[in-house]
């Protein structure tokens, strides 16, 4: 099966192997995040990601597993009652962790950009498009005048609107118009980098697919590297090459997405799998039991051992570490066999 | 926009048309103006019959309504009682010193309030913010005759750095302005706070950051002009506010606009002149509105499609 050659491993591997993967473009190494208050209780704990120049990572998991966060955290725009308590940010040569809040101003919208899940509510009502569209080409590249509004025309045209959005007030949008208008907005700054945070998830299912292939056609024109996250596996899938699956702020198994779901190691994502309706004659497997108990990245032991039917007593005391299976690698002490 | 403008006016005409009737008939149910003008007792009656008849009060209120409306058709608006001069001389004479009362107080209300309420919800729950509304608080708590009198006793008696009444230069305009400043400035900082904070929470405030926008830009941008739209509504409460607020500080601290007038011209039941006033403050209030309904739309996009 060619599932094996395709594991060129874009998630970052344990430290042994880091080595034989490829520069990576977005490097995040042991991300911890947790609230002020009490920062002994992560709630994104040893986060460590990379994404490859030009390719893709798709983060997948529960609500709540941290995979926004983690996508904040990337930023540097965690909201105030968070703080980053450990681990390193790398973007390119740059290291983002440490970064004054003026020097991350500077990488915002140029390196890294964002859209995020509501994009309706992200646009500012009382804005016109062509003048939030200017107003970036003239933060991210000193545009002004005509020149600005023909790059913000072509902007819209490059995501399939038209120069006839440019005076539209964000209400007259529609939300899969308002998230391409906020894909264009990304790409004002020509990012190396795009986070796209449940990009599709507010919109009709449609809307969704045509969204998936703008992302599609648009790295493909641009060259620009994707961190996509979605609680759909169905969405991964379709944008990105590697996939990171979290549960309760850790990462519990990453892998090429094409061996991941034909052959899922760790139990979790096993029973995501099982939650996506059945397709191309994959047998249908039983859905993840619901959670009984809110599962802590600090707690001691699997946090997924009460929803789950493979642990054992060394699950409940013991935390399994990331380590290589097949083509990827997974923290399970009973991993899903072949 | 014409149509909502034209519909505006014509409602605005009509409160006038109202507050003007309802003024004009219980100021004529609520006592003979006589007994306040002259001295009953000890006048001859034929003295005070000749000055009812001077002054049209000897026909009936419907005859009496009928002139008034004649007379501001033409443009005049009686005299006043106590001195005979034409009401509306008196009014034009004085408008502008309330004006430059309100203007003032609007300006540094507007200045003071708004940067302070936006301070205090950027530094949300550090001590900033407490000082700036504990502040705000007690301005907005106090009223305006106590705040105009703690000035007075300070910077006037103890410090004598200012004159504590009168007109004339900028010394006297610093203490009323402060004192209705104290009031609203304080409702518009709190009032700015909540609304900034608000908006602070709205995911295009997020994006705005993520989209690489310094925190000043994003504040200008995104969060003020979002904040306007309610503080606008406040602004047309406080217009009303304002008249009724300077009318207490014109008297506190003897200024000569048409406030105080208000207050003497009542005090003496000097019909005309009150009469003339009602219409000059119910014209204000119905002007201001009408700007704030239009300002709304200016504002707000969504509004303009609607009106469309």
């Amino acid at each position: 099966m060619s599932a094996l050659a395709e594991g060129a491993a874009h998630t970052l591997p344990p430290l042994s192997v880091v080595a034989a993967s490829p520069a990576p473009l977005l490097r995040v190494e042991g991300l911890t995040v947790a609230p002020r208050a009490a920062p002994a209780a992560p709630i994104v704990a040893d986060v460590s990601l990379s994404v490859p120049a030009g390719g893709s990572l798709g983060i997948v998991g529960e609500s709540g597993s941290g995979k926004s966060l983690t996508c904040l955290a990337v930023m540097g725009l965690l909201p105030r009652p968070l703080i980053q308590t450990g681990g390193t940010v790398r973007l390119g040569e740059r290291t983002l962790t440490g970064l004054s809040a003026r020097e991350l101003v500077a990488e915002r919208g140029r390196r890294v950009a964002i859209v995020f899940q509501d994009p309706v509510a992200s646009l500012n009502p009382v804005r016109t498009v062509g003048r939030g569209l200017t107003g970036l080409l003239r933060l991210h590249r000193g545009l002004l005048g005509t020149p600005a509004r023909d790059v913000a025309a072509r902007l819209l045209e490059g995501v399939g609107l038209s120069r006839r959005h440019l005076p539209a007030y964000p209400h007259e949008l529609s939300g899969g118009q308002s998230q391409r208008v906020m894909m264009a907005g990304a790409l004002a700054g020509e990012p190396s980098l795009l986070i796209a945070d449940e990009p599709t998830t507010a919109l009709d299912v449609t809307t969704q697919l045509q969204l998936l292939d703008l992302i599609e056609r648009l790295r493909a024109e641009t060259g620009t590297a994707l961190l996509i996250v979605s609680h759909d596996f169905g969405v991964i899938a379709r944008s990105a090459e590697q996939v990171a699956v979290m549960y309760a702020g850790r990462v519990v198994e990453t892998a090429p997405v094409r061996a991941l779901l034909r052959r899922p190691a760790h139990p979790y994502t096993l029973g995501l799998l099982a939650s996506v309706p059945p397709e191309h004659g994959r047998a249908h497997r039983a859905p993840l039991p619901p959670a009984t108990t809110v599962a802590r990245a600090g707690a001691p032991g699997c946090a997924f051992a009460p929803r789950c039917e493979r642990a054992g007593e060394i699950c409940r005391h013991a935390r399994p570490p990331l380590a290589r299976l097949r083509e990827g690698f997974v923290a399970c002490h009973h991993p899903v066999p072949a | 926009m014409t149509r909502f403008i034209l519909t505006k006016i014509v409602r605005a005409l009509l409160t006038i048309w109202l507050v003007v009737t309802i003024t004009f008939v219980v100021l004529r149910l609520t006592g003979d103006p006589m007994h306040s003008l002259l001295p009953v007792e000890t006048t001859p009656p034929e003295v005070i019959e000749t000055y009812r008849v001077l002054w049209g009060l000897d026909r009936s209120l419907v005859e009496q309504y009928v002139s008034f409306w004649k007379g501001l058709f033409s443009g005049t608006l009686g005299r006043s009682f106590a001195d005979g001069r034409d009401a509306v001389g008196i009014i034009v004479e004085r408008v502008p010193k309330t004006l430059v009362l309100m203007g003032w107080t609007l300006l540094a209300t507007l200045l003071m309030g708004i940067p302070l309420g936006a301070l205090a919800a950027m530094h949300r729950g550090r001590a900033l913010d407490r000082a700036v509304m504990a502040v705000a608080v007690a301005g907005h708590s106090l009223p305006e005759y106590l705040i105009g009198i703690l000035l007075i006793w300070f910077f006037a008696v103890e410090l004598r750095w200012l004159p504590s009444s009168g007109y004339g230069t900028w010394a006297h305009l610093v203490l009323p302005v402060a004192t209705l400043t104290g009031y609203f400035g304080a409702q518009f900082a709190r009032f700015t706070r909540s609304a900034v904070l608000e908006i602070l929470g709205q995911p295009h405030v997020l994006a705005a950051h993520a989209q690489g926008w310094p925190g000043r830009a994003v504040m200008l941008r995104d969060v003020l002009p979002n904040a306007a739209i309610p503080l606008v509504t406040l602004f047309g409460f406080s217009l009303g506010k304002l008249i009724a607020g300077s009318i207490i500080v014109e008297w506190i601290f003897a200024w000569p606009g048409i406030g105080r007038l208000l207050i003497t011209s009542v005090t003496h039941r000097d019909l005309a002149i009150v009469q003339a006033l009602v219409l000059v403050f119910a014209g204000a209030m119905v002007l201001a509105n009408l700007l704030i309904d239009i300002s709304y739309v200016l504002l707000n996009p969504k509004l303009r499609v609607i009106r469309r």
